[in-house]
């Protein structure tokens, strides 16, 4: 196996998510610096792994390369097999807040040096035009809020206005029909006469009391 | 029969209920026009009252709730006139409102034809309603005459003779069943007064008892609101064929009868369960409160209905229905007995009680209850109908009087009809 698949596994022991460095969304010359690339929870995890050349200026420009990662990433390390362990100067990767990872022999991964968490990402450009674009656009939204409350304020203080307006309308449309007005009577009904036999209300038709109220006076 | 011309257009109808005011002149139809029998005092710092710059002292009708948006004191305001049908002698605030319905109701029929010379006015009160009601009722539409030229000739009937002449029946019985008393009233041509008989039960005591079975049942806490006591009542009272056999038959069969009622709009069910035969109390009681069942609901405080005294008799509030009948047909003559056995006309809502299709075995409708106990007591052959529409029948028994009565008929107080004619 591979020191890759041996770091890989490693992570994935710990409940990481492998992603691919192109999912960042960062610059292509920095993300052909990157091995690997893991989600640990929440946080981006990245990995430089050292392959060749045992001397101190080897280890040291793979160092520089990997600090410009914290610039995009959570937590950075180094991963270098067992051997180059005397080489490595622990001091220079603490100062940069790279972790280092070595791997022996049989696979297995050391955490010698924790990576320290950077408390801020930079924001890729892509996100971050599109951030400043969507602040613009909240900022209108807003003005266009303040404004609409403003209409709905002057709406409902006229809605108001107009149902005290239709009530008064509707008690004057009601006396009128009703004949009154505050100085007399004014009678705006016609009577229909019922002409037809046919056309009398059910009770009166075939009324047996016709005949016996209209004797009323004769009894 | 010729109906003249004149009362073909100007036969004028009013309904005095004591929820509602039925109204309105012969050329409505077969519907009058209705308003709540109850009148608002408006406070002269009313914003209406500001904006139309209008002094009223009484509201009536549609126009009430624009006068209720700012007002806290709805109670001591809005005045209902009637109790039971009765207007009291001295109440000038409940006459005021009586006043005010009727004209707004001769007002919003008024006619400008060339040929309108006032109305035909056929009023309707309770059979129960002392003298002084005619008197007050007969001053009211003299003054709404004064004021309008609005009614040409008024006469006052009472509302049982009104039903038996919208139902075609010039002999029978006519049961008039409400909110607060049951009358009796048998009727030959004319209304028999000797023989009417009153007794003190009525819908509420449908309700009162209702309201005891809700607190048997841990239903406590709603019993005290008397609409939802009503909702109730309408909606698992049931009338029992026979009282003894329907408690059995729903002890044996719990499920079959079983009286579940939830509270519209909440999540409150209210389910009488293992006790679901209680639900045929609440008719048997408005029937028949004799049965030994009841006594023990009358232990326990709940108010029996009052008997009533009339002249040298005490009408037990206890009398079952048919020996009511019997008793105020009883007063007649003899001879005159049978036709009124004939037909017996129910009317009012206190004698609307649905049967349920799958317990038809058991229960019954208010005319077949009234047929039973007439049959049990002996008395066969007893024709009981419901009246059609009862909401309306009084109002239409009034437009038949207004179109029937001659015109030269006039008022009589020892006969207690004819016209009283105002211009």
């Amino acid at each position: 196996m591979s020191l890759m698949s041996f770091i890989e596994r490693y992570f994935r022991d710990r409940g990481c998510v492998l992603i691919s460095p192109s999912e960042l969304r960062i610059p292509e010359d920095i993300a052909k610096e990157i091995d690997l690339a893991v989600l640990d929870v929440k946080n981006i995890v990245v990995v430089k792994i050292i392959r060749d050349g045992l001397n101190r200026k080897l280890l040291l420009s793979a160092a520089m390369k990997a600090a410009v990662l914290r610039e995009y990433a959570d937590k950075v390390y180094l991963a270098a097999p067992m051997e180059y362990r005397l080489v490595i100067d622990g001091r220079v990767l603490s100062e940069n807040g790279l972790g280092l990872l070595l791997v022996d022999e049989s696979g297995n991964v050391m955490e010698v040096l924790p990576a320290k968490p950077k408390r801020t990402r930079r924001i890729p450009d892509a996100y971050a035009k599109a951030f400043s674009e969507l602040e613009k656009q909240i900022e209108i939204i807003r003005r266009r809020f303040d404004e609409l409350n403003a209409v709905v304020e002057r709406v409902d203080r006229l809605m108001q206005e107009v149902e005290a307006l239709r009530k008064e309308v509707e008690m004057m449309e009601r006396e009128l029909k009703e004949g009154r007005t505050r100085g007399g009577l004014v009678t705006t009904q016609v009577a229909r006469e019922i002409e037809k036999e046919e056309e009398l209300p059910s009770y009166l038709r075939d009324n047996p009391w016709l005949e016996i109220l209209a004797r009323r006076k004769e009894d | 029969m010729n109906i003249d011309a004149y009362r073909r257009k100007y036969a004028y109808g009013e309904d005095y209920g004591t929820s509602d005011f039925k109204f309105g002149p012969i050329t409505l139809g077969e519907v009058p026009d209705i308003i709540e029998n109850r009148g608002y005092m408006p406070d002269t710092s009313s914003i209406m009252y500001k904006i139309t710059g209008e002094v009223k002292r009484v509201v009536v009708g549609p126009e009430i709730p624009f006068y209720l948006e700012a007002r806290e004191d709805l109670t001591q305001r809005m005045v209902y006139p009637m109790r039971n049908g009765i207007v009291e002698k001295n109440d000038e605030r409940a006459w005021s409102v009586i006043y005010e319905i009727t004209k707004y109701g001769l007002q919003k029929h008024a006619s400008k034809t060339s040929d309108f010379n006032g109305f035909y006015v056929t009023a309707a009160l309770s059979i129960i309603s002392p003298k002084y009601m005619y008197e007050r009722i007969f001053e009211v539409h003299e003054r709404v005459d004064e004021e309008t030229g609005l009614v040409k000739a008024v006469t006052i009937i009472p509302q049982p003779l009104a039903v038996a002449i919208a139902q075609k029946k010039p002999t029978c019985v006519v049961l008039e069943s409400g909110h607060g008393n049951t009358q009796i009233s048998p009727i030959s041509r004319y209304p028999i007064r000797r023989a009417i008989l009153t007794i003190n039960r009525g819908g509420n005591d449908a309700n009162i008892i209702t309201a005891e079975i809700l607190k048997d049942n841990g239903y406590g806490d709603l019993a005290q609101e008397e609409k939802l006591v009503r909702m109730v009542k309408e909606s698992i009272g049931l009338v029992p064929r026979d009282l003894d056999q329907a408690i059995q038959k729903a002890k044996e069969d719990p499920d079959r009868f079983r009286a579940v009622f939830k509270v519209p709009g909440t999540k409150i069910v209210i389910d009488l369960g293992e006790n679901s035969w209680m639900r045929f109390l609440i008719g048997e009681y408005i029937f028949d409160p004799t049965h030994e069942i009841f006594e023990s609901y009358w232990k326990r405080g709940m108010p029996r209905p009052r008997d009533v005294k009339v002249g040298d008799t005490i009408v037990s509030g206890v009398m079952d229905m048919a020996d009511a009948i019997i008793e105020a047909v009883q007063r007649c003559p003899v001879e005159l007995q049978p036709y009124l056995y004939r037909e017996v006309l129910l009317s009012g809502g206190n004698f609307a009680w649905k049967v349920p299709e799958e317990m038809k075995d058991v229960v019954v409708d208010a005319a077949e209850k009234i047929k039973l106990m007439m049959d049990r007591k002996g008395i066969g052959g007893v024709k009981v109908t419901l009246t059609k529409d009862p909401q309306y029948s009084v109002w239409r028994g009034c437009i038949v009087y207004s179109v029937a009565v001659p015109d030269e008929y006039e008022w009589n107080w020892e006969r207690m009809e004819g016209w009283l004619k105002l211009h």
